[in-house]
């Protein structure tokens, strides 16, 4: 609130998460979250396999219960509203769940449009006319409107789920690993369309993800949840800066496994192709 | 000691029991009054209403006209003995609608219906699909549920209907065709002692079986986890659930309400 008042810069405070505890029986999972975001504003969550990530967002959303903790969605409590209210608060969520979490019996336009068929109740045509904007957003034809989700592939799955996350212009977006399990190429397009969605809706997102390229392209901000807490948050740019040694591990882990030896290869398979070029052409 | 972990498993399991009828109470009482608040999903329950009567008339058809055809030959077998050939009629016509019908396209529908309830529910569960439900502001229980339930009270009624139909025209089948009754009289003696009341309570009793079987069904269905495994476990839960309370019901409904 008394941040509020000094920078009166429009930026306001969207999700407000105070001290969230869950556990599932004896597994203590979150044991004391605090994180706020502001409006239009992305965070993402790093953290290990197994972390909490996944339930930190259901909780957010209101698919959990947490056994403890407040959760402020645009300065009110969601845990002590009643039924209705919780409601209106749903209608402002659009989520990219894990797995996709397609509609199987019903077409891939129908899932895209769901919200706005079954409870906005809108005409059948202006429905097709939105979803095949949103498709073309994700970068998938008209073709696979009327297909089922079990007829597309896993790539294509998730970026129809992006589709119906942002398909009722939500205020607040949430991608759960939204790159995990897909090629390189499709995972920098998936990076560009989240970041564009939340501007062209000028939402707030959390995006949760183990690839620190996914989260540096993201993020405005980025948290890292290791057992059960928030160890450090900071700006994006401040990631490579950190002196925490959780974080660094976490990053390191991945950059000398993945990005310095992907560039040491490729700079060595280029010499190596320069040489064999040569080579070849000395031999004619 | 073996005393000791005797008690325990006693204890865990009683536990385990109370736990169940607690879960399943909460969701009896949110999944009725979801089928009387609206949105209603029109869509869903006509979905419903096709896969849950029209699917299940051949199994319920068939059951229905071979029960009837052996009630017959039975009855004959029995009543010969004392040369009251007269009564069979009545005993397939009153034994089909009062009892045969309702239980056997219960118990039919209940291994149909019941069991690929509770699999697509469950594999929704597993694979989160109930909770994008949630997140796209639509209420699973209304969306889900309350479609089945409805459907599945107002289906079993119109299938028994169905049943008592066809299981009376077996009964009739094999009376003149094979036991040599006369096809005028057996029709008299079939409607002389029916009255509407032994229709009436067999088509209650069976909204109340369908009501069990869709509840059963969508209830081990919507609390399914743990996979494949989960489901298939669920699968069978909602069956053998479903199977006996349609047993025991039929008792207590008999004795108590319709034992006049
Ligand atoms: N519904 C549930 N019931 C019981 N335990 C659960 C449930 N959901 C999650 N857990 C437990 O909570 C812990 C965190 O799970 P979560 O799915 O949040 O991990 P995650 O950080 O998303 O991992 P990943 O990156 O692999 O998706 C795990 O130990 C899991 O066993
Ligand atoms: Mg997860």
């Amino acid at each position: 609130m008394i941040k509020n008042k000094k920078d009166t810069s429009t930026k306001k405070s969207k999700i407000q998460v105070i001290d969230l505890h869950k556990s599932f029986g004896k597994n203590h999972v979150l044991r004391g979250i605090n994180f706020e975001i502001e409006e239009g504003e992305s965070l993402v969550v790093l953290g290990g396999s197994g972390s909490g990530k996944s339930v930190l967002l259901k909780c957010v959303i209101g698919l959990l219960t947490p056994d403890k903790g407040q959760i402020l969605i645009d300065g009110k409590d969601v845990l002590k509203m009643n039924t209705r209210q919780r409601d209106e608060v749903r209608h402002k969520f659009g989520m990219l769940f894990q797995g996709a979490a397609l509609f199987d019996s019903l077409t891939v336009w129908r899932n895209i449009g769901f919200e706005l068929l079954y409870n906005q109740k809108l005409p059948a045509e202006k429905v097709q006319r939105i979803v095949r904007q949103k498709l073309k957003a994700v970068g998938l034809g008209d073709r696979v409107m009327e297909l089922s989700p079990a007829e597309l592939s896993g790539g294509m799955q998730k970026r129809v789920g992006l589709a119906r996350a942002i398909a009722s212009n939500p205020e607040i977006i949430f991608f759960d690993e939204p790159t995990t399990g897909l090629d390189p190429i499709m995972c920098g397009v998936i990076d560009k369309l989240i970041v564009q969605s939340l501007r062209d809706l000028n939402a707030c997102g959390i995006t949760i993800t183990h690839d620190i390229a996914t989260a540096r392209f993201v993020a405005d901000k980025i948290a890292m949840l290791k057992e059960g807490k928030l160890v450090w948050t900071g700006k994006s740019s401040d990631l490579k800066k950190t002196k925490n040694s959780i974080v660094k591990e976490f990053i390191n882990g991945h950059v000398h496994k993945t990005d310095n030896s992907s560039i040491k290869a490729s700079k060595a398979s280029k010499k190596a192709l320069e040489v064999a070029t040569k080579r070849r052409e000395q031999t004619k | 000691m073996m005393i000791l972990s005797f008690l325990n498993t006693v204890g865990a399991s009683t536990i385990e029991f109370f736990r169940y009828v607690g879960d399943l109470s909460l969701f009896t009482f949110r999944s009725v009054s979801c089928c009387f608040r609206p949105p209603f999903y029109l869509r869903q329950l006509f979905v419903q209403m096709y896969r849950i009567g029209y699917l299940s008339l051949p199994v319920v058809g068939l059951t229905a006209i071979f029960t009837g055809m052996v009630l017959a030959l039975q009855s004959y077998t029995g009543f010969s003995r004392f040369s009251a050939e007269s009564a069979i009629a009545t005993v397939v016509v009153l034994s089909i609608t009062r009892e045969l019908g309702p239980v056997l396209a219960g118990l039919m529908v209940a291994g149909r219906v019941g069991a690929s309830m509770a699999a697509e529910l469950g594999t929704m569960r597993v694979t989160e699909q109930i909770d994008a439900l949630s997140t796209l502001a639509t209420d699973p229980y209304k969306y889900l549920v309350a479609p089945r339930i409805v459907a599945a009270v107002i289906c079993l009624p119109l299938l028994v209907l169905c049943a008592d139909a066809i299981g009376v025209l077996g009964g009739y089948i094999v009376s003149i065709h094979k036991l040599g009754f006369n096809s005028a009289i057996y029709i008299e003696q079939t409607f002389q002692y029916l009255e509407a009341d032994d229709v009436i309570s067999g088509l209650q009793k069976a909204a109340i079986f369908g009501f069990m079987i869709a509840l059963m069904g969508c209830h081990q269905g919507y609390r399914s986890r743990g996979g494949a495994q989960g489901v298939g476990r669920a699968t069978t839960n909602a069956v053998v659930s479903s199977s006996i309370a349609i047993l025991v019901l039929n008792y207590l409904l008999t004795s108590v309400l319709f034992s006049k």
